[in-house]
């Protein structure tokens, strides 16, 4: 065949058009995103948590999808946020919504009773299902793709309830908690606690949601004579205030708090007067290297502010980490796949420390003492679960 | 059950007064409402909140806005200005978009659509302000003062001082003053106080400015205590509303015995009964007076409005 | 004697026409989401129904209904988690129970209206919640109850959103067409007196007291009812379900879709529901917008929802008296105000 100018034409336009047609098949079948879910609480009375969850989960993906490779074979996340709001039955309507767009992995939530109440709708989904609730129940439901990648009450309760009366010597015991699932369920676990070291608190106050004044609940702390107060409280607004009534009603006896007490949030609100405050921490500064220090100093770059790294940003970023790696390792995004491979986890680094899963599906089996110096935490010491 | 101790339960009256201050101001502002146009106001809470937030933008060195942080820090006798010019507005607005529409349809309208507000304002501020709870310094360089074994908040101290005045004020102004003057008349009947040459519809609007300004005043006040949240309001205005019940719905003086009576009940209930059920505490009381006797304490009317 | 043309039996046929639609939805629509919202609607409008016999026929205020509706949840719940019952008589229990909590809750508010009987309601509710709270022997408190099972026939559960979609369309039903009855009948019409003009409905002999009674025993019935299929269908109760703000909920989806119909119960608890799930989309600002929605539907609807489609069907429709709207059953003569 002569090489003319028609036949030029003709075999360079259909070169061309193969390659345009053929271009994209090739490249699209590798790009096809994995679509991550995530149902953080955006607004309602939860809202500062759904905006921390919010931000950790945007600052992973984006460095995921950022890197050569991105997840796997140039696979990027897309992120498919619902709003799980603060209405039980609202977060089940965003679970559904959720479900119905075909996420291979879920992220969210850190409420306890949320997961409850969602347990029940994700029993019959198999794929895996991040949380953060520390509630000891929410990994005994049967849910097959469900992990928890904080620690659970129990570990943090005792963590906190062995500092009290081994390091703090404690023996008169006063509990102050919230009124919902996290203070109650994590009171019990203190209580259990207390029970191991042959004491009892002197008293378990409860206060009612939504509480401003706290007199009442302090001066019966003081009138009982307490050498330590454990708080369980997940509001950094009602820590704060706490912290403030404790200072001025001068209680003057050693604060032993849940994770939430140690909060950024929650020690900026107080300020000074948290100063002195023990917590039990997923995480310290420093502590945990690296990651740790990459996470806050990405954080801070991107969003101006210093993120709570335990019940907001931190774990959420794990959680979209640890699933990233999982699915690089198999080369697939396949969710039962993926379950396997989760329960399988040993030692892998994230910013709360070391992730190993456990029969229910734990993953975090130790706590810190940290203590509260201007808004920010020293390690004191670590207690295994 | 705690044991009697002077310095406890001093401790308590003081708290006790201090809150019930707040719930007396803001009963004060629901019961003007409903005194001048027959209507529950469900965002009363909101007239706590907003101000405080309002306040917290410009008295802070660093505040987000809309996502942006801004510095725009002001000394505080501008800020409280600023703040009061700012609720006038807040007020008129109110009066405009949630009463004015529905002024002659009757009450349950009128108090969905304040439902409606209540749920705007609220969602509003963590749109503005996002959903870090605010904190403002309190009026007073030192946080508690020591006096013996008393420790006593200025910050407390300072809201029953300020209540007491606006009380006095509020006095002189009904009683003393023309527009006071109007504003009972319009309250007690509207249609008289038209035929006497009262400009009812002014007066409403006034009136709507004035509770506002309460509410403002009283999250000027407590918004030190409390952090500024969203939700800062919410819990206040029901206990308000159980308030001026307690004392009378339509009594003015009523609404300020109701609330500092409910403040120092629960507070005193907290400590010797369970702090679990202070709420509990404040509605069983509240039932019991509707049960026994429904006008409340100082209860002046008994019918109900049309 | 009704003529089969006769706007009575053309309402008749409408709404039956309606149910079939509704009934055939899971047929065509499969998805979980949509399903699910849909049997929620259902049951927030059996709850919503309830409010409606006691304020909008009675004309007595309640901001209860959200107590009731954690009675019946939690009872049915205790009885078929703790004692292995069947979940048909659990239910019926929860709404018997509810009905005496009603019954006993009453008596000391006869005396009351307007705002004393709305704050005593109030009281009565938030009261309810922190013994839900703090009850703990039986309701396990803020952990709520997990492993709520499914009503079962036989060996056919109905544990997937479509098949509860009918246990909760049967239920509606029925609780419509008691309202209904109630509403056109003498009952209803004494009922409405009341809510007229209590004082000169017993001066024509009516007993209000009684009536009262009935209407609130009613709601708080329907109520129970709705919260025990909301129970057995989310498989999980926790108290903070059962708030002052759930009561005001039900309150504005009453108002909003027509305070004295049982259409517009109906109406403004499926709008109220839908709309938050329609707005998603505006993230951060949807409530906002929900709240600026309920402004403007209460400014600019009168009657609800429900009253803006019988003026829309009265200008549509020529010769339709007004009054006899379509899927809005209400007596002849009788405005639906």
């Amino acid at each position: 065949m002569k090489l003319d100018r028609k036949n030029f034409l003709a075999a360079t336009g259909a070169a061309a058009t193969t390659a345009v047609v053929g271009f994209p098949a090739i490249v699209g079948a590798a790009a096809e995103p994995i679509l991550l879910g995530s149902i953080p609480p955006i607004t309602g009375s939860n809202a500062l948590l759904g905006q921390q969850q919010h931000q950790g989960i945007a600052l992973a993906v984006e460095e995921i999808n950022a890197r050569p490779g991105k997840v796997y074979d140039d696979r990027p996340f897309t992120i498919v946020e619902e709003d799980a709001t603060n209405d039980n039955q609202s977060a089940v309507a965003a679970l559904n919504k959720l479900l119905g767009e075909n996420v291979v992995a879920i992220v969210c939530p850190v409420l306890s009773t949320q997961i409850q109440a969602m347990a029940p709708v994700m029993k019959t989904h198999e794929i895996p299902w991040m949380t953060g609730g520390t509630a000891v129940k929410n990994m005994q439901l049967g849910v097959p793709g469900a992990f928890r990648l904080r620690a659970s009450d129990a570990i943090t309760a005792a963590g906190m309830t062995n500092f009290a009366v081994k390091d703090l010597k404690g023996k008169k015991i006063a509990i102050l908690h919230a009124s919902d699932a996290f203070g109650v369920g994590g009171a019990d676990q203190v209580v259990e606690n207390l029970k191991k070291a042959n004491l009892t608190p002197v008293v378990n106050l409860q206060y009612p949601k939504d509480a401003k004044d706290y007199t009442a609940e302090i001066l019966k702390v003081k009138q009982a004579g307490a050498d330590v107060l454990i708080m369980y409280i997940q509001n950094p607004s009602d820590t704060a205030i706490i912290l403030k009534q404790i200072k001025s009603l001068g209680l003057g006896i050693p604060i032993v708090g849940s994770p939430s007490l140690a909060n950024q949030t929650a020690m900026e609100t107080a300020g000074k007067d948290a100063n002195g405050a023990y917590a039990a921490v997923d995480f310290i500064v420093g502590f945990n290297s690296n990651v740790a220090t990459h996470f806050l100093t990405a954080f801070y770059r991107k969003y101006h502010q210093l993120p709570d790294v335990g019940t907001g940003s931190g774990w959420v970023y794990d959680a979209v980490y640890m699933l990233a790696d999982t699915y690089k390792k198999q080369k697939s995004s396949d969710p039962k796949q993926t379950i396997a491979s989760l329960r399988g986890i040993k030692n892998w680094n994230g910013v709360l420390g070391t992730f190993s899963a456990d029969g229910e599906g734990n993953m975090i089996h130790s706590v810190s003492i940290g203590q509260i110096e201007d808004s920010k935490l020293h390690l004191v010491k670590k207690v295994n679960g | 059950m705690p044991q009697f101790d002077l310095v406890a339960n001093t401790q308590l009256l003081v708290s006790g007064l201090a809150i019930g201050s707040i719930y007396a101001l803001v009963a004060l502002g629901f019961v003007l409402i409903y005194n001048a146009v027959g209507v529950v106001n469900f965002a009363q809470g909101e007239f706590v909140m907003f101000p405080s937030y309002v306040a917290a933008t410009f008295l802070l060195p660093a505040v987000t806005v809309f996502g942006a942080v801004v510095h725009w820090q002001l000394p505080l006798v501008a800020v409280y200005l600023l703040v009061i010019v700012v609720m006038v507005g807040f007020g008129l607005l109110f009066n405009r978009i949630a009463y004015y529409p529905l002024r002659d349809r009757g009450w349950l309208p009128v108090v969905i659509s304040t439902i409606g507000v209540s749920i705007f304002l609220r969602n509003a501020a963590q749109l503005v302000w996002g959903s870090q709870p605010l904190v403002i310094p309190g009026l007073f360089p030192v946080d508690t003062v020591t006096v013996g074994p008393l420790h006593i908040r200025p910050q407390d101290l300072a809201i029953i001082g300020v209540t007491s005045l606006l009380i006095a004020f509020q006095y002189v102004l009904f009683e003393r003053t023309t527009l006071g003057k109007q504003m009972r008349a319009t309250a007690q009947d509207r249609a008289t106080a038209r035929l006497i040459g009262v400009r009812v519809g002014r007066i409403v609007a006034i009136t709507f400015v004035y509770s506002a300004l309460l509410g403002t005043i009283s999250g000027l006040l407590v918004a030190p205590l409390f952090t500024v949240t969203k939700e800062m309001g919410a819990l206040i205005a029901l206990k308000a509303f159980a308030a001026s019940i307690v004392g009378g719905f339509g009594s003015i003086p009523g609404a300020i015995v109701g609330g500092l009576a409910i403040g120092v009940v629960e507070t005193f209930g907290g400590f010797y009964i369970s702090s679990a059920y202070t709420d509990a505490i404040a509605f069983v009381i509240l039932i019991a007076v509707l049960l026994v006797k429904p006008s409340g304490l100082f209860g002046e009317r008994v019918a109900e409005k049309a | 004697m009704t003529a089969a043309n006769s706007p009575r039996a053309r309402g008749a046929l409408a709404v039956a026409l309606l149910v079939v639609v509704v009934a055939l939805v899971p047929a065509f629509v499969h998805s979980d989401y949509v399903l699910n919202l849909c049997g929620v609607a259902g049951i927030y409008a059996i709850a919503v129904m309830g409010l409606g016999i006691l304020l909008g026929f009675t004309g007595q205020m309640s901001l209860a209904q959200a107590a009731f509706f954690g009675i019946g949840a939690y009872t049915s719940g205790w009885f078929t988690v703790n004692l292995g019952w069947p979940v048909w008589p659990a239910m019926g229990l929860a709404v018997v129970l509810s009905a005496l909590v009603g019954l006993a809750v009453v008596y000391p508010c006869l005396r009351l209206s307007g705002h004393y009987l709305a704050l005593a309601t109030i009281g009565f509710g938030i009261i309810t919640q922190l013994v839900l709270i703090n009850w703990k022997s039986v309701t396990n408190g803020s952990d709520g109850m997990t492993g709520i099972p499914a009503p079962q026939i036989g060996s056919f559960a109905f544990d997937t959103y479509g098949r509860y979609y009918y246990v909760v369309l049967v239920a509606l039903l029925v609780c419509a067409y008691i309202a209904w009855r109630i509403k056109t009948t003498r009952v209803g019409r004494a009922l409405e007196a009341i809510r007229e003009n209590e004082i000169a409905a017993r001066a024509t002999g009516i007993d209000a007291t009684r009536y009262k009674i009935i209407a609130f025993v009613l709601a708080g019935a329907y109520a129970g009812l709705a919260g025990s299929l909301l129970a057995h269908d989310t498989k999980f109760l926790s108290p903070d379900s059962y708030s002052f703000d759930q009561s005001v909920v039900f309150l504005v989806m009453l108002v909003v879709g027509g305070s004295s119909s049982i259409g517009g119960a109906i109406l403004g608890a499926v709008l109220l529901t839908f709309l938050p799930e329609v707005l998603r989309p505006l993230k951060t600002s949807y409530i906002m917008v929900y709240g600026a929605a309920v402004v403007v539907m209460v400014i600019f609807m009168p009657r609800g929802l429900a009253g803006l489609l019988t003026v829309l069907r009265a200008r549509f429709v020529r010769g339709a008296p007004p009054g006899s709207g379509v899927a809005i059953p209400v007596a002849p003569g009788v405005e639906p105000a």
